[in-house]
């Protein structure tokens, strides 16, 4: 299980104080693929300077695959931990399926986009699942996959 | 009737009248731009040169300059007043003024870009033709302007107003998303 990574809110928003934005763009992000090793941040994503380029993540062909968050990039000022998706070995062939950091009623991923993205197909780098509402919550969605899984697509979100 | 003493004026009286002496007049007075909104674009066409002006607005807390030159001068709350020429297309007749915010890779990459003397400084442009949004820069439409080509009157059609507050976002190797909020 990965260990969360810590995070501080320090955009710098209109008037110069720092706080909460609360521009478009700055409430959104990517879901970010933590089957995919790096960070979901390019590396000359500058903090603070209202923009961000993601190396990978989901996206929607026809859309760019942002979801409404305070998880996102420009809202926490550096990359915490934001709405993802995981999938990973336990032991053996026991694997799990999960958006890690959320908790039962509160997270990146808001309860309207959880109830949307349950039940959609997970294409992963061996075989698929049927996403549950279990992978929101600890423990998470149980699965068996015979190698450490990458995730594909997710219904509708295309990795990038 | 008595008149009492207050600030900024004497008052004295004698035999041979009434003096009210006025200590400090309150001058010269400001002078206020008209109350337009920022990014409101006026037409400053005189005789066949055909130019305009924005009144001033912010793009996250940045002023921008008017014109495709980087030019602390035309930055739109100098004096005098900068202005820039329209740039109609030949044809169509029409020309497409933008609020064109760029960005500039670096470390940590910056947008939008604040030195005035680059030419990413976001401004307004008037350009012949609609621009689209590339991973360098992004533009508002803020007003498309039409010449009427026997009389060369010119209309503009005002899009949006206000200053703006804008993010960049950027997913894999698709082009660059900017997002525009009324400040």
């Amino acid at each position: 299980m990965p260990t969360a990574p810590t995070y501080t809110r320090t955009t710098t928003f209109v008037g110069g104080s720092t706080g909460s934005p609360s521009t478009w763009g700055a409430l959104r992000s990517v879901i970010y693929n933590r089957t995919l090793s790096g960070s979901p941040i390019a590396s000359s994503g500058g903090v603070g300077g209202h923009t961000v380029d993601y190396d990978h993540g989901f996206q929607t062909t026809n859309g760019n695959g942002l979801i409404r968050t305070e998880g996102g990039f420009l809202y926490l000022g550096t990359a915490g931990s934001g709405p993802n998706f995981n999938a990973y070995i336990t032991s053996g062939i026991n694997a799990k399926f999960s958006s890690d950091y959320e908790a039962s009623a509160l997270g990146w991923i808001t309860n309207e986009d959880r109830a949307q993205l349950t039940g959609e197909t997970v294409a992963l780098s061996s075989g698929s699942i049927t996403m549950a509402a279990s992978a929101f919550v600890s423990p998470f969605q149980t699965f068996t996959a015979s190698s450490t899984p990458t995730i594909n697509t997710i219904g509708k979100l295309t990795a990038f | 009737m008595q008149i009492n003493p207050g600030y900024g004026y004497s008052f004295t009286s004698s035999g041979g009248g009434h003096n009210l002496t006025i200590d400090q007049p309150w001058f010269p007075w400001p002078i206020i731009e008209e109350d337009l909104p920022p990014f409101t674009i006026v037409d400053e066409s005189v005789g066949a040169t055909y130019k305009f002006r924005a009144v001033p607005g912010m793009v996250n807390s940045t002023i921008p300059q008017i014109g495709i030159t980087a030019d602390a001068t035309k930055r739109l709350d100098q004096l005098p007043i900068p202005t820039t020429t329209f740039n109609f297309d030949a044809t169509t007749h029409y020309s497409y003024i933008y609020l064109k915010v760029s960005w500039l890779s670096g470390s940590p990459d910056m947008y939008p870009v604040t030195d005035q003397t680059d030419i990413l400084y976001p401004r307004v442009i008037s350009t012949s033709m609609e621009n689209v949004s590339t991973d360098d820069s992004g533009y508002l439409l803020l007003a498309t302007a039409y010449q009427e080509p026997t009389t060369n009157v010119i209309t503009i059609w005002q899009l949006t107003t206000g200053s703006q507050w804008t993010d960049r976002l950027k997913t894999g190797t698709d082009t660059a998303r900017y997002y525009f909020a009324t400040a």
